[in-house]
């Protein structure tokens, strides 16, 4: 889309034009004509060929649509004349949001030959995460004399998401009853034939089954297997960012500790090779109505990416209550489906219903992020109901959690 | 890929240095172009005068203002006004003695010597004017520089709100524009009275037809000058914004005037200065072509009902075509070679093109900055409804033409339907009947009955010969064997032999033939009624 800048210099150039016109009208002296056409041809040549220009430069940007903080990008804006006119000037400019660039706008002035384009680099350090426009970018361009008015262009927007912080999680004591999976569990019940330990002598009880007979006729006593308990961790994240379930003077940064805890959580349990699954009641500006869709729980690095794409441009919601998103999705879980609740406030509905879920055979897990009311008596509830909490202040609280 | 590598300050100040001499140089050059002008006139008036060293005069005045002017602009009011009277001084000193040393009549001593009697002789009309015209050079030449200064970059301009300072040059080169426009179009006034015969002013002085070549100089000088101030605008915009600027920048602007002012002077030069005819008359032209056009469509649609009425007996025969109307004569160029006269016709079409086109574009220009006062009028009213009318009309027109249309496509495809697509069908022939001779009319007539016996449930098969077709047409119309055997030996004789049948022999046929196709229908009726 181009659109044309108000100038004064179109009315001066008409009168003239017309006062010459009325001289050669009267005279019919063919130079007067000349001198006309001198002019206008001026105006209204250097006219066209600046709307002609402006509109056949093709524009285009090549930067990398994702980032994590911290990553360093190399973008580059490329201006492409692909017509044998010249453009005699191009103004571009760039607007880019400060939280990944250190100048908030890109400028450059620079003339293009028949066929031949341009490049403009930059670079772009992230340093916090959203979901940030790049652009859009404004070229402007006039004629040579100046006497017609400057055109300008604007070229659409591109987006860039830059993902939440992950911290590198040591361990995590996510309940689980899903046998047969690939992490160790301390459990025996869980014993996984595929995952033999070693041999023992026979005791009265061991099933025969698990008699090897290899061993026993090589040592002519009844040796049974061992095998190691392993359980299968299926994990659903709920990340409450209900705007007044959060400390009004910690609101920011426990919001911003509750998504990076969940992209830890995610990023750990996918690196486990587990399935995890999202849901949360923020918003997300890519959403139908906003709205954050469920990520079903599966493995995989396209279910990670897909789930720290969606944490990256999360922002507060206030009209679905974090016990109600549960409650509705409750049923789609499983027995054995571990649920793990971020959330900056838990109240006794929330516990209810976490009790609830736990009942029905699903593993809570309660994280508890920022300044929280009356803890003591919530750890003390929580610890009558059998539900795992753990209460992350700030960050320094969060490495020590990361550390044990 | 041209280099982004920005300009440093001392950089765009070298560039700025070149454009500025430039700009000068524009502008005393302009000023002598004038001065050529000026002198022209004068010459035509008092034709003993000879003024070209009036032109050498003003542009060393120009240069010297232009020249002097940063030095005068430091210094104080008072310096800079006893400056500018000294300056004048020497200037019509220089002037006077100059003058003398011109004079044929007397030498330059002598004159020197008769001041102390009579000072007057200082004073004569040539010297007067010529230092009218220097001090103009003068003046016109202070205020150029003036503005040009003013779109000069400073590191002090860094200090400026961006906005102020980019009022403050554009109102400055807006100056110059308008100041290089107005004295271009004294100049052309100027250029035309020196070759218009206007006697009623100037008596009887033949038009001198001088050269006008230092007009169109003055304003290619006006367009280069144009660039280089429109450079030096946008080149301190960006230098405030610190945006950087690629080095080739004025290098390739420079080129790319060149060229541009090259295509514009090439597209000036080919271009119509003329029209041989006027406006009426070619509006009359195209009107009376428009016509020639739709006459002949409506000619072609009318052929087959032209056909259908020729059938009728005593039809006149077609009309000759209406004679295409002839361009008007052209009008006698004394000066000019009569060129060919459709060339003449495509040049007078451009010329009034472009003039309509510039009236037309001046007063939408008007009337969109003028909305408000257009709307009081409610003129603006007027046009919607005007246009409206227009297009509705338009609209009119074009449903007619639709109708039209398909109604001849349908007749068209009712005509192939029954003729060419049913078996054993004659092609549908439109001729001329009245051009047809004897034995064409009776092929035709028996092709006809071929037609209606098919339709009256009797075709013809492929393989029948015309004997065998009226044996199977005998046995439906027993009553009529006799005529069918002379209708079938009529045309057999004019089909398949050389007997070149008499106009009694083809309106016998046509008298056989209407009992026949009589006959038919009446065949045909019995049979549907027994049905």
């Amino acid at each position: 889309m181009a659109f044309r800048i108000a100038g004064e210099m179109t009315s001066t150039l008409l009168i003239f034009i017309i006062v010459i016109s009325i001289i050669g009208s009267f005279t019919l002296d063919s130079f007067v004509f000349h001198v006309v056409y001198l002019i206008a041809g001026t105006f209204l040549i250097g006219r066209w060929w600046t709307n002609y220009s402006i509109s056949s430069l093709r524009v285009t940007r090549s930067v990398n649509s994702h980032a994590f903080l911290g990553e360093k990008l190399f973008a580059q804006v490329t201006i492409e004349n692909p017509t044998i006119l010249p453009v005699p000037w191009v103004q571009v400019r760039e607007s880019l949001p400060l939280e990944i660039s250190s100048s908030k706008l890109i400028q450059r002035s620079f003339t293009l030959g028949p066929r031949s384009r341009v490049s403009v680099d930059y670079t772009l350090i992230p340093q916090k995460r959203g979901y940030y426009p790049l652009g859009p970018i404004q070229l402007s361009s006039g004629d040579l004399m100046g006497l017609s008015s400057e055109v300008e262009r604007i070229c659409p927007s591109s987006y860039l998401t830059v993902y939440p912080r992950i911290l590198p999680l040591k361990s995590v004591r996510i309940p689980s009853r899903s046998p047969l999976g690939i992490l160790r569990h301390h459990q025996p019940v869980y014993e996984d034939p595929s995952r033999p330990m070693g041999k023992r002598e026979y005791s009265p009880g061991d099933s025969l089954r698990r008699i090897d007979w290899k061993s026993t006729a090589a040592t002519s006593h009844l040796q049974v297997k061992l095998h190691e308990p392993s359980i299968n961790i299926e994990t659903v994240l709920v990340l409450n960012l209900d705007q007044d379930d959060y400390h009004h003077k910690s609101l920011y940064d426990a919001s911003e500790l509750a998504i990076t805890i969940t992209a830890s959580l995610a990023h750990w349990i996918t690196e486990k090779r587990q399935s995890v699954g999202l849901i949360s009641n923020g918003l997300d500006t890519m959403g139908i109505n906003h709205r954050i869709d469920p990520i079903q729980s599966r493995k995989g690095r396209t279910n990670l990416m897909q789930i720290l794409e969606v944490l990256a441009r999360i922002t507060f919601g206030r009209d679905l209550s974090i016990t109600a998103l549960i409650r509705h999705y409750r049923p789609r879980l499983s027995w054995g489906n571990s649920l793990i609740v971020v959330t900056g406030h838990c109240g006794t509905e929330l516990l209810d219903e976490l009790y609830q879920a736990q009942k029905s055979g699903i593993n809570i897990m309660l994280l508890l992020v920022g300044q929280i009311q009356a803890m003591k008596e919530l750890e003390r509830k929580a610890d009558v109901l059998n539900i795992p909490v753990y209460h992350i202040l700030d960050e320094r609280d969060l490495e020590k959690w990361i550390a044990t | 890929m041209d280099s982004n590598v920005s300009q440093s300050f001392s950089e765009l100040k070298r560039g700025e240095y070149f454009t500025t001499v430039i700009s000068h140089i524009m502008v005393s050059l302009m000023m002598g172009c004038v001065s050529i002008s000026l002198v022209q006139l004068a010459e035509r008036i008092f034709t003993e005068w000879s003024g070209n060293y009036l032109t050498i005069l003003v542009v060393f005045i120009s240069a010297e203002r232009i020249l002097t002017h940063s030095m005068v602009e430091k210094l104080d009011q008072e310096p800079k006004v006893l400056y500018h009277s000294a300056e004048w001084v020497t200037i019509a000193a220089g002037l006077r003695l100059f003058l003398f040393s011109r004079d044929p009549t007397g030498n330059l001593f002598e004159r020197l010597s008769e001041l102390h009697l009579n000072l007057s002789i200082l004073f004569t009309g040539e010297y007067i004017s010529v230092l009218i015209v220097l001090l103009m050079a003068w003046l016109f030449s202070g205020s150029f520089v003036r503005d040009l200064e003013e779109l000069r970059l400073d590191k002090l301009d860094l200090s400026w709100e961006l906005g102020i300072l980019e009022n403050r040059r554009q109102v400055a080169r807006e100056a110059i524009i308008n100041r290089i426009l107005v004295l271009g179009i004294f100049m052309v006034f100027f250029g035309v009275l020196t070759r218009v015969d206007i006697q009623s002013l100037f008596g009887p002085y033949e038009a001198l037809q001088a050269p006008v070549i230092n007009i169109l100089v003055y304003f290619i000088f006006a367009l280069i000058l144009f660039s280089q101030t429109q450079f030096n605008v946008l080149r301190g915009r960006w230098m405030w914004n610190k945006i950087p600027i690629s080095q080739s920048m004025g290098r390739k602007w420079l080129l790319n005037g060149v060229i541009f002012l090259g295509i514009i002077l090439l597209l000036a030069y080919l271009l119509p200065t003329r029209y041989t005819f006027g406006l009426l008359d070619l509006v009359r032209v195209i009107v009376s072509t428009g016509i020639s056009i739709v006459l002949f469509i409506s000619a072609l649609l009318a052929i087959p009902f032209g056909w259908l009425l020729s059938l009728i007996p005593n039809s006149r025969t077609i009309q000759e075509p209406l004679e295409s109307t002839d361009l008007p004569p052209i009008i006698p160029q004394p000066v000019y070679s009569t060129p060919n006269p459709t060339l003449q016709l495509i040049q007078t079409i451009l010329f009034w093109s472009f003039f309509i086109g510039l009236v037309i574009f001046s007063v939408i220009y008007y009337f969109r900055i003028n909305a408000q006062s257009v709307n009081s009028l409610r003129i603006g009213e007027m046009i919607k409804s005007v246009k409206g009318f227009i297009t509705q009309l338009f609209t009119w027109f074009h449903g007619r033409a639709l109708i039209i249309k398909n109604m001849v496509s349908s007749v068209y495809k009712y005509l192939i339907n029954v003729m060419v697509k049913s078996p054993g069908a004659s092609k549908l022939v439109f001729p001329n009947f009245n051009r047809l001779n004897s034995n064409q009319k009776i092929i035709f007539f028996y092709m006809r009955f071929l037609d209606r016996a098919r339709a009256s449930g009797i075709p013809r098969k492929p393989h029948q010969t015309p004997s065998q077709f009226t044996s199977t047409i005998d046995q439906a119309l027993p009553d009529l064997s006799p005529e069918l055997a002379k209708f079938t030996g009529a045309f057999q004789l004019a089909r398949y032999s050389n007997h070149a049948s008499t106009p009694e022999e083809s309106a016998h046929v046509i008298v056989l033939w209407n009992k026949i196709v009589r006959s038919l229908k009446e065949a045909g009726k019995q049979d549907a009624n027994r049905e």
